[in-house]
């Protein structure tokens, strides 16, 4: 059999449902409601590579400020920046940055800065040639004077000299950061920057990106660790499995977070006992009694933290072990994806 | 913009090992020379020269070493990550290429140049094979700049530029244009030798020389811009991934 299928479509990538003309027109009135003068902006993003969709469908825009793109590893957020930095293509849709078009676009570097996850930099140069070197490609009158001010500002300043190739992971960060600023530009893209960096580079760094933000500048950073993203970001990009799964102001984001249901595997000296007391509490909407163990459902993750040892010495049941059940990233990116 | 990019460029080409192994390649065809000295072989030398120059050095050691920095020049960066440094510059594409070439089409002609000119001098000495050795020394350089010119756009091409390279060089230059005449107007080996022919007053190397002196330099010219513009293309092209 040849020819469409009914229901389905296939733009040129993976076959997909047709989607409904409601979300289709959702999605435009996303599009419509992008800030024009943004200095990113995704208009129905989406990269596949075959039949794999690693990001689906995206619509957003990034405005001055600290912006975290956040999600689990593989979620698509390098994918996502690759085609915001013009190193990817998209499948589908159209990427802006400062108003041209990214990919196939070199010209947009002049006011672009991008520090790439890869830890890849030539390791026969050193650190101060490395800055030079891309203020030389950025073709600024002054080079050497540009890559100082560079590497002063990411304070590398006693390593300069020294060979990339001895550097450690996090100092390789830190040159790779004051090549993209070497040109001082005003937006800055930045790939799991804290990646290998110690927690006084680490806090060094969020510092430094945060005056920078001060003064004006877009930054989009990535990373899997949400506690990095709420020590630095205004606004979060929320990914996971290709998809925009949330985006904001970050406290309301970790709000919907915070309130989602959890779920409590306990064992106990009474495991039917203690579900009967649990019952009568507030917090609690769900009880599940098996041979090994409880399942207790909560809206109130602090709360039920604290209702459950009282709740346990009222009933004169000991508590053997309490597990959070779904406590891992990833099932806090998925419910969001699915609420 | 050209030069910072050739200079670093050649920065990376010789402090790796493979300079050195380089070094070695293009000694082996003077050690011969040398060998040949010692041993004070019997023949007409300007001959033997000839001979010996375009089996070691044109259809041997010349590919060979243009593929090495040919490849590396900037197929290493895209393989091992560093190229995104120089590609999320403001930079056009064929500047990038053009500095490549740049950086890696001297060094290979620089050191094959050297290689013949021993090579050639040992074996023929003072008798007479001066002017057959330049011309072999000038026709290896262009040479040298055109394989640099094809192998730099094949890195950015293929992942595979060193085994596609060899491929070219073993199968269709090395079998295939010695069967079929046709397939010599796509052999940078063959303009090479119709270079040296039309440069050697002797006449020794025209003997053989079965393509054309104003063909090989219109081929060349097709073959040193077509790759070029295509280098160009697909640097402009190539999809770079930031991350994992």
């Amino acid at each position: 059999m040849s020819g469409p299928i009914p229901g389905w479509v296939r733009p040129g990538g993976p076959l997909t449902p047709m989607p409904d003309p409601a979300a289709l027109a959702e999605a435009d009135a996303a599009v419509e409601a992008l800030p024009a003068d943004a200095p990113i902006r995704l208009e129905r993003v989406s990269r596949w590579y075959g039949n794999v969709v690693a990001v689906n469908d995206m619509t957003f825009a990034v405005g001055a400020g600290v912006t975290g793109l956040l999600g689990p590893n593989g979620a698509g957020k390098s994918t996502l920046l690759g085609m915001i930095a013009g190193l990817l293509s998209p499948s589908a849709g159209q990427v802006t940055l400062l108003g041209h078009a990214a990919w196939r676009n070199p010209s947009v570097y002049r006011r672009v800065g991008l520090v790439p996850e890869r830890e890849a930099v030539p390791s026969y140069l050193t650190g101060f040639e490395f800055a030079r070197l891309a203020a030389r490609l950025q073709a600024l009158p002054d080079a050497d004077d540009a890559a100082r001010r560079a590497i002063a500002t990411v304070d590398l300043e006693a390593a300069a000299g020294r060979a990339i190739g001895t550097y450690s992971k996090g100092m390789r960060q830190r040159a790779k950061l004051a090549a993209a600023l070497v040109h001082d530009p005003p937006v800055l893209l930045l790939d799991e920057p804290f990646n290998g960096m110690d927690p006084r580079q680490r806090l060094h760094m969020m510092a430094l990106l945060r005056t920078m933000a001060a003064e004006g500048r877009t930054i989009l950073f990535s990373s899997h660790i949400l506690e990095e993203v709420e020590r630095l970001a205004e606004r979060v990009l929320v990914v996971y499995a290709g998809r925009l799964a949330a985006s904001g102001d970050f406290r309301e984001i970790r709000r919907l977070m915070t309130d989602r249901p959890h779920t409590f595997t306990i064992r106990s000296s009474d495991d039917r006992r203690l579900a009967g007391a649990l019952m009568d509490e507030v917090a609690v909407f769900g009880v599940e009694l098996s041979d090994a163990w409880l399942s207790v459902r909560t809206a109130d993750y602090a709360g039920f933290t604290r209702l459950l040892p009282r709740a346990a010495r009222d009933a004169a049941v000991s508590l053997f072990e309490v597990q959070p059940a779904d406590e891992s990233l990833e099932r806090v990116f998925e419910y969001l994806v699915r609420r | 913009m050209i030069l910072t990019i050739a200079g670093v460029t050649l920065r990376a080409l010789l402090a790796r090992r493979r300079a050195l192994l380089m070094l070695l390649l293009v000694a082996a065809p003077v050690a011969l020379g040398m060998l040949a000295r010692l041993r004070g072989l019997p023949g007409d030398p300007v001959e033997r020269t000839a001979n010996t120059l375009e089996m070691t050095v044109v259809r041997t050691v010349l590919p060979l070493v243009a593929l090495v920095f040919g490849t590396s020049a900037i197929g290493a960066e895209l393989e091992d990550g560093t190229a995104i440094h120089l590609l999320t510059k403001p930079v056009a594409r064929w500047r990038i290429v053009a500095g490549k070439l740049l950086a890696a089409a001297p060094v290979t002609a620089l050191l094959i140049s050297a290689s013949v000119l021993a090579t050639g001098l040992l074996i023929g000495g003072e008798r007479g094979t001066a002017p057959l050795t330049t011309a072999f020394t000038v026709a290896c350089a262009i040479g040298a700049l055109l394989y640099v010119d094809v192998f730099i756009a094949l890195s950015i091409l293929t992942s595979r530029a060193l085994i596609v390279g060899l491929i070219y060089v073993v199968l269709w230059e090395g079998l295939l244009a010695g069967l079929f005449e046709g397939t010599r107007v796509l052999s940078i080996r063959e303009y090479t030798m119709s270079f040296a022919a039309a440069l050697d007053p002797s006449g020794t190397v025209g003997q053989d020389a079965p393509l054309g002196l104003a063909t090989a330099v219109i081929a060349s010219i097709v073959v040193l811009v077509g790759a070029f513009v295509l280098a160009s293309y697909w640097l402009s092209t190539k999809e770079l991934t930031g991350g994992d």
